[in-house]
């Protein structure tokens, strides 16, 4: 396990970055602070950091989407597509880490850079490309949108509002890829009963959010409980499980069923 | 051999339960990435308007693209690296 920072390389490397940022230039970086109070100011280091590191991980994702996409021969503006993505989530990182650094710098986070994406079980290279791109963009991704929706409307803060805002802007497309790459691909009815199993097993793995302590205050970010469980169950049911199912994959019911459990206990 | 700058590190604090790194190895750390520790402790101990004033004193805190070599210092934090060196840029400092 390694402490999570992250280093930039500047000069003509920062300058492609640079192109990303268009509408970011206004953003008064060291206002944030003035924007919250003290407490909701650490709360928020610890959501932006987690939120660096999350970012840094989807990028890793994409690089071995973009990787087994080319393995399975997929259309060649999808792979290029989930490489772009790359940039998209280091981008995201260099964001979310500015943020951090703004208010006071990053929390002591422990992770193991050799285990960011679980590697894909099965064989066939369409297949496993399948389960990478179901885990990553229709599961992660397509949560991912909702809830970074609610969080800007709960930021109260025009710079928190502008990133969140910027992030959206790409990720909408990164849950969109999982749609069209199962609307290409030509499964098999056991193909769509495993990934469905890889859907619920990613669903599932959410379980482990719910047993934390709740943010008592909202904004910056961060979500109360009740807004965060309500805007994830919703997305669970309308982004994730209905589509899936649109396209055939039948997500297992015991694992929705035992998120809603984690989520609300009775 | 060039040398990355570091965009997000972790804060180090003077708060006993706020999960911060031990100072010899931050300075370890702060060493590794270029960052002038001493200087930049000295920096939280003024406020933006004094090390502004100051501003070659302080300047080695920042590379030559005006971003931080330095984490922040939190918990008695009047200046900090990220503020300073956003200064220096927004005010055509850095030469």
């Amino acid at each position: 396990m390694t402490e999570f920072t992250l280093e930039a390389m500047g000069g003509i490397w920062a300058k492609r970055l640079d192109r990303r940022r268009a509408g970011l230039g206004e953003i008064d970086w060291n206002g944030i602070t003035k924007e919250a109070s003290p407490e909701l100011v650490e709360v928020a280091r610890l959501v932006w950091t987690r939120s660096a590191f999350s970012e840094y991980a989807s990028g890793a994702a994409f690089a071995e989407i973009a990787s087994h996409l080319l393995t399975a021969k997929a259309p060649i503006d999808l792979i290029a597509a989930a490489g772009d993505f790359v940039g998209d989530e280091m981008f995201h990182a260099d964001l979310a880490s500015r943020v951090t650094m703004a208010l006071g710098g990053g929390v002591s986070l422990e992770v193991n850079f050799e285990k960011l994406v679980r590697p894909p079980q099965r064989e066939a290279a369409l297949l496993r490309a399948a389960e990478l791109v179901v885990r990553t963009c229709c599961v992660g991704e397509a949560l991912t949108v909702p809830i970074l929706k609610q969080s800007r409307r709960s930021a109260g803060s025009p710079t928190i509002e502008a990133v969140i805002s910027r992030i959206l802007r790409d990720e909408a497309q990164h849950a969109e890829l999982g749609w069209w790459f199962l609307d290409w691909a030509e499964l098999r009815d056991d193909d769509r009963l495993f990934l469905a199993k890889v859907a619920g097993e990613g669903i599932r793995s959410f379980t482990a959010l719910f047993g934390g302590e709740c943010a008592r205050n909202e904004g910056f970010g961060a979500l109360t409980c009740s807004q965060f469980d309500g805007t994830f169950l919703d997305a669970v049911a309308n982004d994730v499980v209905a589509p899936l199912a649109a396209r055939g994959i039948y997500v297992p019911e015991e694992d929705v069923h035992d998120l809603q459990a984690a989520v609300l206990p009775s | 051999m060039r040398k990355a700058y570091s965009i997000l590190a972790v804060a180090v604090t003077t708060s006993a339960c706020s999960g911060g790194i031990a100072p010899t190895e931050q300075q370890q750390i702060a060493q590794e990435s270029g960052c002038p520790a001493q200087l930049n402790e000295q920096l939280s101990y003024v406020t933006l308007d004094t090390a502004i004033a100051d501003y070659k004193t302080y300047r080695p805190i920042c590379d030559k693209d005006g971003y931080p070599l330095c984490g922040n210092l939190n918990g008695k934090v009047i200046a900090t690296a990220s503020q300073f060196c956003t200064a220096l840029r927004d005010k055509n400092l850095l030469q």
